[in-house]
């Protein structure tokens, strides 16, 4: 589902980036864009939580790498 | 129980027939001109990379048949009263982002230096030169992405303090004109040396979605 999300990549993007960007993208637009219709998210909770998303992310496709 | 909103349309779009998260039925919570799409949960959804993808997928499948701006994944209020509060106190600036945004997509864009960054210096000068100096290449190599600005309704670009990654930019695009786009930013592309580029989209306008006056 997530690769689906690439109009473009230059040649030298490795193949797994795509996937990789597009959740990358999806992150960053669903967690820090959007109406804050909500007055209770914070500006610092929201960001600590990205960071948190994307180190479990990094630490997932980590795994996948080590484990071949 | 809470309500879940997913974005504020204009109202006279189609109906609102289908699920929201955990198979919950979508509805309208109209306030004049604006409907926030919302759908009822006893608890908010757990916050998991296949839910987000969900969400996504639904505000897709919305923005379909409506002019919507997507709201900030986890945006739960109490009840009805209170999504009704939301629209009548936001009301000119969901307008004026509604009316901006309309007909147009978020496109994606980041790169990534094709070769790694040298290796850190040891002095302390030593490092913040080299980081200034990897800053300057990035901030040239993103003004030369400049043509795709007449292509897009609005952009922003962003030189993020990680090292590895030169810059990252949103465009918001007219749908149409996807793919001009495209092709132009392969153009473009073929001509830039020292970063590789991914556009991923078209995604609905969350990064024009804040509020700034127009």
């Amino acid at each position: 589902m997530s690769t689906g999300r690439t109009l473009y990549a230059s040649s030298g993007a490795s193949a797994s980036a795509g996937g990789q960007v597009s959740l990358i993208d999806l992150l960053d637009r669903l967690l820090a864009g959007g109406v804050v219709v909500h007055g209770h998210i914070t500006l610092a909770a929201a960001d600590i939580d990205l960071v948190d998303l994307d180190l479990a992310i990094l630490l997932a496709s980590h795994d996948k790498v080590t484990s071949k | 129980m809470t309500v879940l909103v997913y974005g504020i349309a204009e109202h006279g779009g189609a109906a609102i027939k289908d699920a929201g998260l955990q198979w919950r039925p979508l509805r309208g919570v109209r306030a004049g001109p604006l409907v926030a799409i919302v759908s009822d949960h006893d608890e908010p959804p757990a916050r998991s990379v296949e839910t987000l993808w969900h969400y996504e997928e639904i505000v897709e499948r919305i923005a379909a048949g409506h002019s919507m701006v997507p709201a900030r994944f986890g945006s739960v209020l109490d009840d009805d009263e209170a999504v009704l509060e939301m629209l009548h106190a936001k009301h000119e600036t969901l307008s004026t982002i509604l009316g901006r945004t309309r007909g147009a997509v978020e496109l994606a864009l980041r790169a990534t230096w094709d070769q790694p960054p040298a290796p850190e210096a040891h002095t302390g000068t030593g490092y913040l030169r080299a980081r200034l100096e990897l800053r300057e290449r990035a901030r040239a190599i993103a003004a030369e992405l400049m043509p795709l600005g007449k292509l897009s309704r609005a952009s922003r670009c962003t030189l993020p303090a990680r090292q590895d990654e030169p810059f990252r930019c949103a465009f918001l695009v007219d749908r149409e004109q996807v793919p001009d786009f495209t092709a132009s930013l392969q153009q473009l592309d073929d001509r830039l040396s020292g970063v590789d580029l991914v556009c991923t989209g078209p995604w609905p306008p969350y990064s024009f979605a804040e509020e700034v006056p127009a």
